[in-house]
């Protein structure tokens, strides 16, 4: 552990060898997730910043850790890349990071091409897309056979030691008809940039990964991830959706899972941990998700990565509303200006654990049995139902 | 089925086959030449196949490879040739070719696109190529008929398919390369019923194949696929999991035509371990691009081996790599032209490269054979001239002049756009037009339509010529009004519209359209100028 870090991560566990440890940063803009595996790896899923800090890579530096087992950037959208190319700079403070599996989404090389074109169209375009440009850049460099585009038929990643590890990280997101219709998206919209034609607003918001398609139906883009060791199930849900479709979002996801291949429901049934998708937005719950996540019992623990900025920042109050049924805690990240709507919601703020660090952090540590300790820094906070309160 | 027009009877012992892929070892032993579906495809497969399957000293040999012989003789010297080859070798394949589905279809009793282009807007269209292109398609018909092809069709079209089986063709089957398992049947019976084209079927496989796909994933995402998408979907994913390293490579040698040499190099490209660069490819992207299906792979006639890029892959690699940066695409034409090389393909190829990089001096000095397909340059100076340099516009009617003055002057679009660049290039620079230039550009016009009796729109270029230097042309537009208005309306429009140009004010031109004014008038641009 480094001093100068304490301001930022002090009060989070320490790793530790036969345990699961997930930190969930979320600092308003943005979010992150770093895993300390049981056997010493690590994983981390998308990056962000905190005041100039890009905290997954300042976590791994606290910790020394110098090689990432498994890294997944899950959507181009700036809010899950914001300093991606810190982390995989070898001008780090840490020193050079050795990735050595990268998960990312689909379309990488199509959007490059199509980004490549409009710079090439309005120069202006080099600075509205400098951050994705040299994200693109960032993982290019991470090496011949380490990168894989990463989907639901993607097959499992359980580190080194293959089956014996343990646990399994599985990509469950997007299903095949999300990644279908990103293709056909992307077909699309290289046709408008090869023609010179100025992109719209959500051509151009789809190719950054914010908006629900060129067409508008649905984010067809975000990983997901579940990570099973033994009987304890993670979900860290990245920003997939739940769309109308029945074939899209969480109802592809469960749809595809439902025919048992490649993968199982088991994989969603039952969770103890849920990184709760899309920052907890309206159009991210999906009932028939929750009601899988909690069949056995509630969730232990959802966490929400909470943003502030726009009029009605997520998370959503009926989202918060429906997780008082299926969730038996409910953690934020930061944003005690939300708190309020967990309130109205019917949670109740408790008296977890809580650090001097200021990382926009909640950190969960699983010791395989039932054991789970929740920890947070100090703008976060633990809610359980009024009731259970009660 | 629609019926090819000419067909001759059968001489050969072995029927000509078609085989629906992209693996270049279907066509062992023989010498092949690819279609590309472009500009060049008729002037650049003749003297191809003259080279390889005739003597030097063979007069349909001369005819196909001199730069002076005109398109028509060499159509016929080309026939003689492949009749002459045929005759000898009965009994076994004597030739390949791959991609015909590139050529389009001659139909008889059907309205060619010739028709549809001088009757539509588009002024700046080259239609005579895709007429040259259909007539070549016509004779190696009639050869396919006569049998010994193997065709290679890495992306076949239904009507290719009509054509091929009508002239005796017999379809040879495709063998998936995967194990027979019930996922892999599953997705090959997704492909077919999807219509997936075999290159894209090649890359489908060439993602089961290295495990980067489980073939029931990639048939469910080509279930999954919106119709008509399939196509778009499977390069798509195929390109999505390539390394950046191998997407770079692709990109590269998407420029090149194949088939090319695979032995140490990547047709010109030096394959070796390290980083790509302007002259290397890493050895292990080429691996990649093979195994994964990018690369079709074959037995050079020669020895060594080869590879090819299918066509609807190659097409959609360039789509992407101009996307990456047009400058580095054009320097690649460019180092390519300049590589020199003596054989026959390599000069052809270089010609190519030239015209590519848009150089005309480099396109001038090496047109060995043919200097027909100078007029993609011309045009393409032409337009941007339109855009603004009005200077292209004299450049452009130069390489017009050098087409008709060192390869062929039975060029009609070659006179006919000479003239035009010309008369474009004093209008745009508001220059007075010397005398001598007006007599030039009226013989240009004049030999164009002596050429191409029935183009409405270079009659009407030149009777709207005359107009403008003050001439009483009005009988002469009656008499050809009558005339075009007799085989169609739109070829009448085409042709009233150059010469209504002409005409100083809107009373004029309504004088002179009289009869026909209300037909005009259902032109959008002619009733502007009509009212």
């Amino acid at each position: 552990m480094k001093p100068e870090y304490e301001s930022l991560f002090g009060g989070l566990p320490r790793p530790e060898r036969g345990k699961l440890t997930i930190y969930v940063f979320g600092p308003g803009v943005g979010e992150s997730q770093v895993v300390a595996l049981p056997d010493g790896r690590w994983v981390v899923v998308d990056t962000c910043e905190h005041n100039g800090v890009v905290l997954p890579s300042a976590l791994l530096d606290h910790f020394d850790v110098r090689a990432v087992d498994l890294l997944v950037v899950t959507h181009p959208d700036r809010d899950h890349y914001k300093g991606l190319p810190h982390l995989l700079s070898a001008s780090r403070a840490g020193g050079s990071l050795d990735v050595r599996v990268l998960w990312r989404y689909r379309g990488f090389h199509t959007r490059r091409n199509v980004l490549a074109k409009l710079c090439a169209l309005d120069a202006s375009n080099k600075r509205r897309f400098a951050e994705l440009l040299a994200a693109d850049d960032a993982m290019d460099r991470v090496g011949r056979g380490r990168v894989f585009e990463a989907a639901l038929d993607t097959m499992p990643w359980s580190g080194r030691g293959g089956a014996d590890a343990g646990y399994e990280v599985t990509c469950i997101a997007p299903c095949q008809r999300d990644q279908a219709y990103e293709g056909e998206q992307l077909a699309k919209l290289l046709h408008v940039a090869r023609d010179g034609i100025a992109l719209d607003e959500r051509a151009e918001r789809f190719l950054l990964g914010k908006a629900r398609g060129v067409d508008g139906k649905g984010n067809p883009l975000s990983l997901a991830l579940a990570i099973r060791w033994g009987s304890i199930g993670v979900l860290l849900g990245g920003d997939v959706e739940a769309p109308m479709d029945a074939e899209r979002g969480w109802n592809g996801v469960l749809a595809t899972l439902a025919q048992e291949w490649p993968k199982s429901p088991d994989l969603l049934r039952s969770l103890k941990i849920v990184k709760v998708s899309h920052h907890g937005s309206k159009g991210a719950f999906s009932e028939a998700a929750w009601k899988l996540h909690a069949e056995a019992r509630p969730v232990d623990l959802a966490i929400i990565t909470p943003f502030r900025g726009s009029s009605n920042p997520p998370p959503h109050r009926e989202t918060l509303s429906n997780l008082g049924r299926f969730a038996a805690q409910v953690a934020l990240t930061s944003e005690p200006s939300s708190w309020g709507k967990l309130t109205d919601a019917g949670w109740v703020r408790i008296d977890a654990p809580r650090g001097p660090g200021n990382a926009a952090c909640v950190a969960v540590t699983l010791d395989g049995a039932s054991s789970l300790s929740v920890q947070a820094s100090e703008q976060g906070a633990v809610f359980v139902p009024r009731r259970a309160r009660a | 089925m629609r019926v090819l027009p000419g067909i001759r009877g059968r001489t050969s012992g072995v029927k000509s086959r078609f085989i629906l892929g992209s693996s270049l070892d279907a066509l062992a032993g023989v010498p092949f030449v690819a279609a590309y579906g472009e500009d060049d495809d008729h002037l650049r497969i003749p003297v191809l196949f003259a080279t390889s399957l005739g003597q030097p000293q063979d007069s349909d040999v001369k005819a196909c490879t001199s730069p002076r012989t005109p398109w028509a003789e060499r159509l016929d010297a080309f026939e003689e040739l492949l009749q002459r080859v045929q005759g000898k070798r009965p009994s076994q394949p004597f030739a390949g070719l791959i991609h015909p589905d590139a050529f389009p279809i001659p139909f008889a009793g059907e309205a060619s696109d010739l028709d549809a282009d001088r009757a539509g807007e588009e002024v700046r269209d080259d239609p005579s190529f895709r007429e040259e292109r259909r007539d070549l398609f016509r004779v190696l018909t009639r050869s396919f008929e006569r049998g010994g092809w193997l065709l290679l069709r890495p992306g076949p079209r239904s009507e290719t398919t009509d054509a091929l089986l009508e002239a005796g063709c017999v379809a040879a089957a495709m063998v998936s390369p995967l194990e027979a398992s019930d996922e892999d049947e599953l997705l090959t019976r997704t492909m077919l019923s999807r219509g997936l084209s075999p290159a894209m079927q090649g890359l489908m496989y060439g993602l089961v194949r290295t495990g980067r796909l489980r073939a029931r994933s990639a048939a469910q995402r080509l279930e999954a696929a919106s119709p008509g998408m399939c196509e778009a979907v499977a390069f798509e994913a195929a390109y999505d999991a390539l390394s950046v390293e191998a997407v770079e490579a692709a990109e590269r040698l998407s420029v090149l035509r194949g088939p090319q040499q695979l032995n140490g190099v990547a047709g010109p490209f030096v394959v070796r371990e390290g980083d790509l660069d302007d002259l290397h490819l890493p050895r292990a992207a080429v691996e990649e691009l093979i195994a994964r299906g990018w690369l079709g792979i074959g037995e050079a006639l020669g020895g060594g081996r080869c590879f090819a890029m299918a066509e609807p892959i190659r097409v959609l690699l360039c789509e992407r790599a101009m996307m990456m940066g047009e400058a580095a695409v054009r320097a690649r034409h460019r180092w390519l032209a300049g590589r020199g090389g003596e054989s026959v393909p390599e000069r052809v190829e270089a010609h190519y490269h030239a015209i590519e990089c848009g150089d005309e001096q480099l396109a001038l000095e090496t047109a060995a054979f043919y200097g027909a397909d100078l007029r993609r340059l011309a045009r393409a100076l032409s337009e941007g001239a339109s855009r603004g340099d009005a200077d292209k516009f004299l450049r452009a009617a130069d390489i017009y002049k050098s087409i008709i003055e060192r390869f062929d002057d039975t060029d009609a679009y070659a006179w006919e756009y000479r003239g035009y660049n010309l008369a474009l290039y004093y209008a745009r620079k508001k220059l007075v037009m010397p005398s001598t230039v007006e007599v030039e550009i009226r013989g240009c016009y004049t030999n164009a339509c002596e050429r191409d009796e029935d183009n409405p729109l270079y009659r009407g270029r030149e009777i709207g010529f005359r107009a403008r230097l003050g001439e009483d042309i009005g009988s002469e537009f009656r008499r050809w009004m009558m005339h075009f208005m007799q085989l169609s309306s739109r070829r009448g429009i085409r042709f009233a519209s150059p010469v209504l140009e002409a005409l100083p004010s809107a009373d004029a031109r309504r004088a002179l359209a009289g009869p026909w004014l209300a037909v005009l008038k259902s032109d959008r641009k002619l009733a502007e100028r009509l009212s």
